[in-house]
């Protein structure tokens, strides 16, 4: 083998490896189920000071990770505030994570929606990097053990509260 | 009487309005901020991204704090303040960010250097090549028309 065949076979296997490795990493998702939740404190939204996802330990929490500027999040926000209003209590509640977003643009889509759950400001999205999101929304459901119970990579709807986060916050699945 | 002149004029130079303040207070625009903030969402200057929503929220935000009549200063402040640092798209001129200014400065300052540094022992080996050859003979009849063509052109 010359010389020059040789260098082309070396550039020739980078090149593949290069590509592998970008598929593997892009295959990455989100949490997956099991793992515990990263919990980091966040300026918390329309109110003073901080908040985090370890304050809810002992409790089932759904946290949705939302942006005010995202079209997917206008569309499940009505059916979140509605569980919440029927679930939400001393044993679920559920967090809204806004990242990458300004304040007063998330405070107009709350008040828009009427939206009575908790919310924290995560505008540099260092937290949705946590949660290894790869994009809004995104949601999760933490068991009291502050373990991922569920991982939706998506906007929620109806059905997927009442047939998935319903049955684990009520113990029946 | 060109004393008073003189005291006038610097008097009058005095008076008039220093243009770096004038250009510190000059209103600011999208176009003048967005190539130095970024995208965050997308990863690239506000100015290339033109359809991402998060851009585009970006830029009313950006409207809204110019029509307020912040200065670009105030308006990157607060995008640092809803977005994080890594909304900035140029490094900042304090703590290891100065690093991103000053090492590109300091890695011309050294090319600089070793190009005159290499310029020099090249001549040197010239001149030391040159030194180490013979020197030709000079023609009798040359050196002679050499030497008044020298007288001639002697002031």
């Amino acid at each position: 083998m010359s010389a020059r065949t040789f260098a082309v076979f070396i550039g020739a296997l980078l090149l593949i490896g290069l590509l592998g490795f970008g598929l593997v990493s892009k295959g990455e998702g989100s949490l997956s189920v099991g793992e515990d939740v990263p919990a980091a404190e966040l300026p918390a939204l329309g109110a003073d000071g901080t908040g985090s996802v370890a304050d809810y330990e002992g409790r089932w929490v759904l946290v949705n990770v939302w942006a005010s500027w995202c079209d997917p999040c206008r569309d499940e926000a009505p059916a979140l505030e509605r569980f919440y209003r029927e679930h939400g209590g001393q044993d679920f509640e559920i967090l809204g994570v806004d990242t990458q977003d300004d304040e007063a643009s998330a405070q107009d889509f709350i008040e828009e929606f009427k939206l009575t759950y908790p919310h924290l400001h995560d505008g540099s999205g260092d937290y949705a990097d946590d949660l290894e999101t790869t994009g809004v929304p995104e949601n999760f459901l933490i068991d009291p053990d502050g373990r991922v119970a569920a991982a939706l990579h998506g906007q929620v709807t109806e059905s997927y509260l009442r047939d998935t986060v319903e049955p684990l916050i009520e113990g029946r699945s | 009487m060109r004393r008073v002149v003189a005291l006038l004029a610097l008097v009058g130079a005095l008076a008039l309005p220093l243009p770096a303040a004038s250009a510190a207070e000059a209103q600011t625009s999208l176009p003048d901020i967005e190539d130095e903030v970024m995208c965050i969402v997308c990863g690239v200057p506000l100015e290339l991204a033109t359809e991402a929503p998060q851009a585009n929220q970006e830029r009313d935000l950006i409207r809204r704090l110019i029509a307020q009549g912040r200065t670009k200063d105030e308006i990157k402040n607060e995008l640092v303040d809803q977005y994080g640092p890594a909304v900035l798209a140029v490094p900042d001129d304090e703590g290891f960010d100065l690093m991103a200014w000053l090492v590109p400065g300091a890695a011309i300052v050294a090319a600089g250097v070793a190009i005159a540094f290499g310029l020099r022992r090249w001549r040197r080996a010239d001149a030391a090549e040159a030194s180490a050859e013979p020197a030709a003979a000079v023609d009798p009849a040359d050196a002679e028309r050499l030497d008044a063509d020298i007288a001639r052109y002697e002031l």
